[in-house]
C-alpha cells in the first residue's frame, strides 16, 4: 500500500524549547506565550524543505488581557504579560480558515493558590466570543462556546503542575489555515500532548459549519511524570476530539481500522511483511453522544501508527522524512529535518 | 451522506432463485449445490443493478468433473441427480471451476461432496495455477499446489441434514472480478461465499485474490472480524485475513454504533480491510470492492436505501453488498 498523500500543504514552526523555570505557573506562562506567538505571527515559518515560509492565514488575537488591562488589543506583547492570579491572562484567537468567527480562548487562571497549571481552554465553532463587557477576572463567553477546560476544574492545558519539567513545542499549520497542530513534548519522558484546532475532513453535510478541537492535557501520571496523550487510550479509547453539531456540544472517537477488539497498530506491531512499510490508518470522527451518534467526518493529514514506534520515528525512516509519530498518531514533517530535544 | 459508488457498475444478479425442498435431504441439497454451479457457468439469465434482464460477460467456466461414475473434462454435472456424495476413494461427485476475471491467472473453485453426509462437502480454491486434473478420478478429487480451504467436510455448509425451502442468490461482476452466494433459509442467511479481487492491494502482493465466506449461518463481525475466517495467497504464503473495520475503544464502529447516524439519518457502511495475520504476510493488504461492514443493529435481509432509489445494497449478516432493486426472497 503507498505511503498517504498529503490533503494539505504545511508550514512547521518546529523545536520552540521552553526550559522549565522557577516554578509549575511560570513555565505554564512561557508555554501559553510561546504558542500565541507562534500561531499569531506571520513570519519564521519553515516550509517542509526547510526554506522560509510566509504563514498566509496566522491566527487574528480577537480580544486578550494581561491581568491588568482587557480590550480587543493584543496585551500580551512579553511574557511578563501572561499571568495567573485572581486577575489573570486570557487571549481569544480567531482562525477564519476554520470558519469566520471560529475562536480558540485560553488562559492561564488557576483554580487555587500555589504554584499550578491550571489554565482555561475554550472555543467557540461558528459564533465567536462576545467581546463586550470583557475583565481582568474572567475569560469571555460565547453563545456556542465548548469549554474543555473550565476555570476550577484543574486541568493542566499545557504543563503538570508537579515537577518542573523542560518542553520543547512543534507547531504546524496548513497553509490554507484550515488546520493547526501544537504537539507539547515533555522533554524527560518524551511525553506528548497536543492541541488540535482543524476544519475536518469528509464532514456528513448536515455538520454544518464543522470544526474540530482536540486538547489532551498533561495529565499526573505516576509521581511527576505525565502521562501519554496522543495515543490510543485518548484518541480512540476514549472521546477528546470535540466538536459542536447544531446546538450540542460533542466530544468524539478518533476510530481507525481495527479487528477482533483492538486498532490495527494495537494489533500488527510490525511492518507489514510484504510492503516492508509501517501501518498507517486513517482517523475517522465518531459520536456516541445519544442524539448525535454516527460517523462524523475524518482528520486531515493524521493516521494512527504502530504501538510499536515511538516518539520522533519518521516515514519513510530516512530522506524524505514525509510522516512523524508523536508517538502513536503520524503528521506531516520538514523533509530530513530532526526532532530536538534539550 | 450519500451512497457509496460502486466499484464496479457492472453487477449481474442471479438472485431470488427459489428453491423448495424435492423431498429428500439428498434432493435438497443435490438440487442448492447443482443450482450454484449452474447460475455460475450459465451467461444468460442475469439482471443489472437495475433488475433488467442482461447476460454475464465472463461466466465460471468448468475445467473438469466427476459425477461418480464419469471423471474428465467436462461438466457431467448437467443435471442435480449428477451429486453424489462419499467420502474420498469411494466414487463421488466433485468439480472445478475457473474465472481468470477475479485476478487474470487461472483462479480455480474446487466444490468436493466428499463426505457420506448431503450436508458435508469441501469448497477449495487455488489463485492461479489451476488444479492437476491430468488424470481426473472418481475417487478423489483434483489437488493443486496452493490449495486453500474455505469450508472442510467437517462441518456443515448451509445446514444440518434436513429437508428445507431456500433462496439462493448468485452476483457475478461482468468481467468476473468478484463472485458471491448468498444462501437463505427461513428467513437467515445460512451460507455466503465471495471470490474477490481486492482493491488498494499493498505493492509486492501480485495477482491477489481473496475467498472468504460463512457456512451455516451468515457473514458476521464474529466470524469474519474476530477470527480469520478469509484466505489469502501471498506468493507461496498461505495467509488467513481478519476483515477489519473502522473502529473505537475496544469494537467495532457497526458494533458500537447500532442505530442509524442521528445527524445525517443514514445507516454506516463501513469500507472492509482485509488484514493478513501469517507470517511472513502479515499486515494490512487491500480492501473488498463493493461490500461493508454494516450495524448489528440492521435485520438480517435488510435493503438500502428506504427513500429514492430503493433497494440498492442488502444487508446479509452484518455485511452490506449490492443488490438489484428486487426484493430479497428469503425463505
Amino acid at each position: 500500500m503507498a505511503m498517504p498523500t498529503y490533503d494539505k500543504t504545511w508550514i512547521f514552526k518546529p523545536n520552540i524549547k521552553v526550559v522549565k523555570r522557577g516554578n509549575a505557573t511560570l513555565t505554564q506562562q512561557q508555554l501559553l506565550y510561546e504558542i500565541k506567538v507562534a500561531l499569531t505571527t506571520a513570519s519564521g515559518w519553515l516550509d517542509r524543505d526547510g526554506a522560509a515560509a510566509v504563514n498566509a492565514h496566522p491566527w487574528i488575537v480577537a480580544a486578550s488581557s494581561n491581568a491588568s488591562v482587557a480590550d480587543l488589543s493584543d496585551n500580551w506583547n512579553s511574557l511578563s504579560d501572561v499571568v495567573a492570579g485572581t486577575n489573570f491572562s486570557w487571549i481569544v484567537l480567531r482562525q477564519p480558515s476554520i470558519n469566520p468567527n471560529f475562536s480558540l480562548c485560553f488562559s492561564t487562571y488557576w483554580g487555587a493558590a500555589g504554584n499550578y497549571s491550571y489554565g482555561v481552554f475554550s472555543f467557540s465553532p461558528v459564533d465567536g466570543y462576545t467581546l463586550t463587557g470583557i475583565g481582568t477576572t474572567t475569560t469571555p463567553t460565547a453563545t456556542d462556546i465548548y469549554t474543555v477546560a473550565a476555570q476550577g476544574s484543574n486541568i493542566n492545558i499545557v504543563n503538570m503542575y508537579t515537577g518542573l519539567l523542560d518542553y520543547v513545542i512543534h507547531v504546524m499549520m496548513s497553509t490554507d489555515g484550515e488546520c493547526t497542530r501544537v504537539f507539547l513534548v515533555e522533554n524527560t519522558n518524551f511525553v506528548v500532548h497536543m492541541w488540535l484546532m482543524d476544519k475536518p475532513k469528509n464532514p456528513i453535510p448536515e455538520w454544518v459549519s464543522p470544526a474540530l478541537v482536540c486538547l489532551t492535557p498533561m495529565v499526573a501520571g505516576s509521581g511527576t511524570t505525565p502521562t501519554q496523550g496522543v495515543d490510543y487510550a485518548h484518541l480512540n479509547d476514549a472521546a477528546y476530539f470535540r466538536t459542536r453539531v447544531g446546538a450540542v456540544n460533542l466530544s468524539m472517537y478518533g476510530s481507525t481500522e481495527g479487528y477482533l477488539s483492538g486498532m490495527l497498530g494495537q494489533q500488527v506491531i510490525a511492518m507489514n511483511d510484504i510492503s516492508l512499510r509501517w501501518p498507517l490508518t486513517p482517523v475517522g470522527l465518531v459520536s456516541d453522544i445519544t442524539g448525535s451518534r454516527g460517523w462524523l467526518g475524518s482528520v486531515y493529514d493524521m493516521y494512527y501508527t504502530s504501538t510499536w514506534t515511538s516518539i520522533g520515528d519518521y516515514y519513510p525512516e530516512s530522506g524524505d522524512y514525509q510522516f512523524i509519530t508523536f508517538p502513536n498518531i503520524a503528521v506531516p514533517w520538514l523533509k530530513a529535518f530532526d526532532l530536538v530535544g534539550m | 451522506m450519500a451512497l457509496p459508488v460502486l466499484d464496479y457498475s457492472t453487477w449481474r444478479f442471479k438472485v431470488n432463485q427459489n428453491l423448495d425442498s424435492p423431498g429428500t435431504v439428498l434432493a435438497c441439497f443435490q438440487q442448492l449445490l447443482w443450482s450454484i454451479k449452474d447460475s455460475l457457468i450459465t451467461a444468460s439469465g442475469w439482471t443489472d443493478s437495475a433488475g433488467s434482464g442482461t447476460t454475464l460477460t465472463a461466466p465460471w467456466t468448468v475445467i473438469a468433473s466427476s459425477n461418480g461414475t464419469v471423471a474428465d473434462a467436462s461438466d457431467n454435472w448437467t443435471t442435480s441427480a449428477d451429486l453424489v456424495w462419499a467420502a474420498t476413494g469411494t466414487a463421488h461427485s466433485w468439480i472445478v471451476l475457473r474465472q481468470t476475471g477475479i485476478n487474470g491467472q487461472n483462479f480455480e473453485l474446487l466444490l468436493d461432496c466428499n463426505s457420506a453426509s448431503n450436508n458435508r462437502l469441501t469448497v477449495s480454491w487455488t489463485p492461479a495455477t489451476g488444479f492437476d486434473v491430468s488424470s481426473p478420478s472418481t475417487l478423489t478429487a483434483p489437488t493443486a499446489t496452493y490449495q486453500s480451504t474455505l469450508v472442510a467436510n467437517s462441518v456443515d455448509w448451509v445446514t444440518t441434514a434436513i429437508t428445507f425451502n431456500c433462496a439462493l442468490h448468485v452476483q457475478v461482476t461482468d468481467g468476473g472480478e468478484c463472485t458471491r452466494v448468498v444462501v437463505y433459509i427461513g428467513g437467515a442467511c445460512k451460507a455466503f461465499w465471495a471470490l474477490d479481487k481486492p482493491k488498494d492491494a499493498v505493492s509486492g502482493w501480485s495477482s491477489p485474490a481473496i475467498g472468504y465466506l460463512s457456512y451455516s449461518g451468515a457473514p458476521l463481525y464474529t466470524t469474519l472480524n474476530d477470527v480469520t475466517n478469509a484466505r489469502c495467497w501471498v506468493g507461496s504464503v498461505e495467509t488467513s485475513a481478519y476483515l477489519a473495520s473502522a473502529a473505537y475503544g475496544t469494537a467495532m464502529l457497526g458494533q458500537n454504533l447500532t442505530v442509524a447516524n442521528e445527524v445525517s439519518g443514514c445507516w454506516p457502511m463501513i469500507p472492509v480491510r482485509v488484514v493478513t495475520d501469517t507470517y511472513p504476510a502479515v499486515g494490512l493488504v487491500g480492501t473488498l470492492r463493493d461490500t461493508w461492514w454494516g450495524a448489528t443493529g440492521v435485520a438480517d435481509g435488510d435493503t438500502y436505501p428506504d427513500t429514492g432509489t430503493l433497494k440498492q445494497f442488502l444487508h446479509v449478516g452484518n455485511l452490506i453488498i449490492p443488490w438489484n432493486q428486487s426484493t430479497p426472497l428469503l425463505t
